[in-house]
């Protein structure tokens, strides 16, 4: 008795899941294009990196040591997935074309002209810093008080929108320019803040 | 016919995802957010996609991580419940206030293969071999993750993760700041409230301070009185303090009471022999656990843990408190020669002491004891071809004073095939070691009333610790960000597992009447392998819509000895492990801040306990009409009005009722 009742159910479970299936696929098709403007959270922080790349000056335009690409870091365990490389595959900052590097340790890190900063390296983030030392590399994350600690461009969540916030002793320090344009769209942090080392 | 079709859609959902989901959305130019400017940029609204914990994709294990939108989402009350989110965790509830929990099979009341560790705190009873389920809770909001290990992990965990390890880690005081108030109830759920406060001491110093109680309904009982209602409250409180030059330290502690109601079994010398006692376990228990972390460098650490935990049981047959201390050392660091290679090795002390007092039929020989145990590991990964192929070799050493040395080492590698598609494989030895119950127990219970005529199981240094080589194969891809699946198959070769012999029958005149015994001695008179395979997929359509299933299947075929006259324990083990398991999760964020969850579970049929297979759902609607208001109802084993999920043992079999709960969350 019980058994037949169970597969009723069953039944009726099926049903629905019909239903849905193909109502999922109908709106899949009819909403394409207007669901396509939806970005990703790191979809929208890789065109972040991008942006700052533009906004940046970097000391010595035709620096020596470095290569001629313009160089995005990643280090840690990264959250982009395959956004970041999809999205600037063919891109160029200025003249250089840009190149994603993923590295397990910051020592590889200090070539890069932006170097991303993992949520994973969060524990090790005061060594990650001293070890960059004043190497003309813009550090970005979207750890927690990552500006506070010292870093440079801080991503965060505000709602749905990304928003950043820049240390500006930090980038001073690190002989980088940001324009104008960039300060005013971000929160900036003024005064120098203790670091912590 | 219905299951086949059910799952016949299930399979085209799946299928389907991948033609829905890779149509390129940014990559063919539809939005290239490089392509609009910086003030277009900070106005787009992103789409959230839950974020899973690292480990998930490189992790060279079959780990499933449980996150807090799964455990808020589903619904779920207890840390027990929840882990049946998890792929090849088989959870069945006993009773009210009892669960059977197995990984690739052996669930029992004590999940004895199962080692479950609660923020770096081991929580396995080393009297009887396991883990009491019903005593490990905390406030469910401020669970970080729950990391479900399959497969063994006592190269770096030590012994007992023979089937699976159970890492359950609560937030950081920095991430439970402000206020929290949660309350509700229900037909099963009777009653529970709990509340927390975080708050920060200077600017490095981070705490929160939470207490829960709740009040549960006993379940169904066709033939008994309701006697396993339930009563529990906890506090605690967590310190987190961020030093200077990479130091950080965490405290904490929690404190417990209760009383769970049981039915046992008491068998008396005296006729009549045998009683049942309707009445209360007495649960009480607390821990206090200090961390230091010192970070080096990006490459080297080092971190030296330290707890106490006391737990404290009085059911009406036993009693038993338990002190128990534990320092753990861990050091990192890398070395370049002549690979890049990350080492980590570990010291471990831990002593445990116990008194127990029992009935007659239940002796403890001696009643009281203090055990220590020691240990090492070491693990070196080594980064063999850069990040695509790391080798990962090591090994725990172990003395303890039941079985001696011990040894659990593994081989593992991982091939990073692409930045999204992982191949894992590992060899691996684990040992469950003797406990208390093994060694020291001398049990009498009553087979025949008439002569009248005992058994009794015997205990003695005899018994050696069980043994598991495992040979695991597993893959993990997300082809785009809006789909995971992870796919892991297992051979499981068992030596010396657990068996009765039993011996010549004797008659003792002492106490009387004069009574005839069976005797039955513990030894290690069994042996099997087991195999399976466990899929876990993880599917998000649409921003607002997300679903994930999970299948296992598990083969095990256990055999006894040469010698060995037990013919009913394997088969039992056997019996209790399903098949098949399957459980399909959709979460659902509808306009209006909505939120409509659905949770469907199928388990097959377990023969030694007598139970058929079945299915269950569990529907959540949630609404959040304020950022820091949450109501929300939940239903729970919706399709039936009751089903047994596991055998009662000794006592009368119970069925899991059909229930509704209402819960408010207000944060501040």
């Amino acid at each position: 008795m019980a058994l037949v009742t169970r597969s009723r159910r069953i039944d009726c479970r099926g049903q629905w899941l019909s239903l849905l299936l193909a109502w999922t696929l109908i709106n899949g098709l009819l909403n394409g294009p207007l669901t396509a403007a939806a970005l990703t959270e790191y979809e929208v922080k890789a065109g972040f990196l991008y942006h700052f790349g533009w906004f940046v000056e970097w000391p010595g335009t035709t620096d020596q040591g470095r290569a001629p690409a313009f160089t995005i870091g990643v280090l840690g365990t990264h959250p982009f997935g395959s956004a970041l490389d999809d999205i600037m595959r063919g891109k160029s900052i200025g003249e250089r074309p840009v190149v994603i590097q993923y590295y397990q340790r910051v020592e590889e890190a200090v070539s890069s002209h932006i170097l991303f900063i993992s949520a994973s390296e969060e524990k090790w983030l005061p060594a990650i810093l001293s070890e960059l030392g004043e190497a003309n590399v813009l550090t970005v994350s979207d750890m927690e008080r990552f500006t506070e600690r010292g870093g440079m461009i801080a991503l965060r969540l505000a709602g749905q929108k990304v928003r950043f916030d820049i240390n500006m002793d930090a980038a001073e320090r690190a002989g980088l320019k940001l324009s104008s344009q960039l300060l005013r769209l971000a929160r900036v942090i003024h005064g120098p803040r203790p670091l912590r080392e | 016919m219905g299951k086949t079709r059910c799952i016949w859609i299930l399979l085209v959902l799946l299928t389907s995802s991948s033609g829905a989901v890779e149509r390129p959305v940014t990559r063919q130019g539809f939005l290239d957010p490089t392509q609009i400017s910086l003030e277009e940029l900070l106005q787009i609204e992103v789409i959230s996609l839950t974020k899973r914990p690292e480990s998930r994709t490189t992790a060279a294990a079959a780990v499933y991580v449980i996150t807090p939108d799964d455990i808020r989402l589903s619904g779920v009350t207890s840390l027990p419940e929840a882990l049946r989110l998890a792929p090849g965790v088989q959870v069945a509830r006993i009773d009210a206030n009892k669960w059977a929990i197995g990984v690739r099979g052996f669930a029992s009341r004590l999940s004895r293969s199962l080692l479950v560790l609660i923020d770096g705190r081991s929580v396995y009873s080393p009297l009887f071999a396991g883990v009491y389920w019903e005593v490990q809770d905390t406030l469910l909001e401020d669970v970080d993750r729950i990391e479900v290990i399959r497969g063994p992990g006592g190269t770096i965990w030590g012994a007992n993760a023979v089937n699976g390890v159970i890492n359950i880690i609560t937030k950081k005081a920095q991430e439970t700041q402000g206020g929290l108030l949660v309350g509700g109830g229900g037909s099963e759920e009777q009653g529970f409230g709990g509340v927390r406060y975080g708050g920060k001491i200077g600017s490095d110093l981070f705490y929160r301070v939470y207490g829960k109680v709740f009040n549960r309904d006993a379940a169904f009982h066709s033939h008994a009185p309701d006697f396993d209602d339930w009563r529990m409250g906890q506090a605690g409180f967590r310190l987190d303090w961020d030093g200077p030059h990479g130091n950080t330290l965490t405290f904490q502690g929690d404190i417990y009471t209760g009383e769970a109601g049981q039915r046992t079994v008491v068998t008396t010398f005296a006729p009549p022999f045998r009683s049942t006692v309707d009445a209360d376990a007495d649960l009480d228990g607390g821990n206090l656990l200090g961390r230091w972390q010192q970070v080096f460098s990006t490459t080297s650490d080092l971190s030296v843990q330290l707890y106490y935990d006391y737990t404290y049981r009085r059911e009406p047959t036993f009693r038993e408190s338990r002190n128990t201390f534990d320092l753990d050392v861990q050091h990192r660091f890398h070395i370049s020669w002549p690979w890049p290679q990350e080492l980590r090795v570990g010291l471990g002390y831990r002593l445990t002491s116990d008194d127990t007092t029992a009935v007659p039929t239940i002796v403890f020989t001696p009643s009281s004891r203090t055990d220590q145990l020691f240990s090492a590991f070491v693990q070196d990964e080594i980064r063999v071809v850069g990040e695509q192929l790391r080798l990962i070799i090591g090994s725990k050493f172990e003395h303890n004073d039941y079985s001696g040395f011990e040894i659990q080492p593994s081989l593992r590698l991982v091939w990073t095939l692409a930045p999204q598609h992982t191949l894992w494989g590992a060899v691996t030895r684990a040992v469950r070691t003797p406990s208390r119950v093994e060694e020291d127990l001398t049990l009498t219970g009553l087979l025949e009333p008439q002569t009248p005529t005992f058994g009794r199981v015997i205990g003695s240094d005899a018994f050696e610790s069980e043994k598991l080589l495992a040979y695991e194969l597993g893959y993990r891809l997300q082809p785009t960000p809006r789909l995971f699946l992870d796919v892991t198959a297992f051979y499981n070769r068992y030596h010396d597992l657990l068996s009765l012999e039993p011996e010549t029958p004797f008659i003792e005149s002492m106490p009387t009447p004069a009574h005839v015994v069976v005797p039955l001695l513990i030894r290690n008179g069994i042996h099997g392998e087991s195999y399976g395979v466990e899929l876990a997929a993880d599917w998000q359509p649409f921003d607002w819509w997300r679903v994930s299933g999970v299948y296992a299947y598990l083969h095990l075929n256990l055999t006894r000895d040469q010698g060995s006259l037990d013919t009913s324990t394997g088969d039992s083990i056997e019996g209790s492990s399903p098949t098949h398991q399957f459980s399909l999760r959709s979460f659902m964020t509808l306009p209006g801040h909505v939120d409509f969850d659905l949770v469907w579970r199928y388990v097959d049929s377990l023969p030694s306990q007598d139970i058929s297979s079945y299915l269950t759902l569990d529907v959540r609607l949630g609404w959040r009409p304020l950022p820091s208001l949450t109501v929300a109802v939940v239903g729970q084993n919706l399709l039936t009005d009751h089903h047994a999920e596991f055998g009662g043992g000794s006592s009368e079999p119970t069925e899991i009722e059909r229930s509704v709960y209402g819960k408010v969350v207000w944060r501040w």
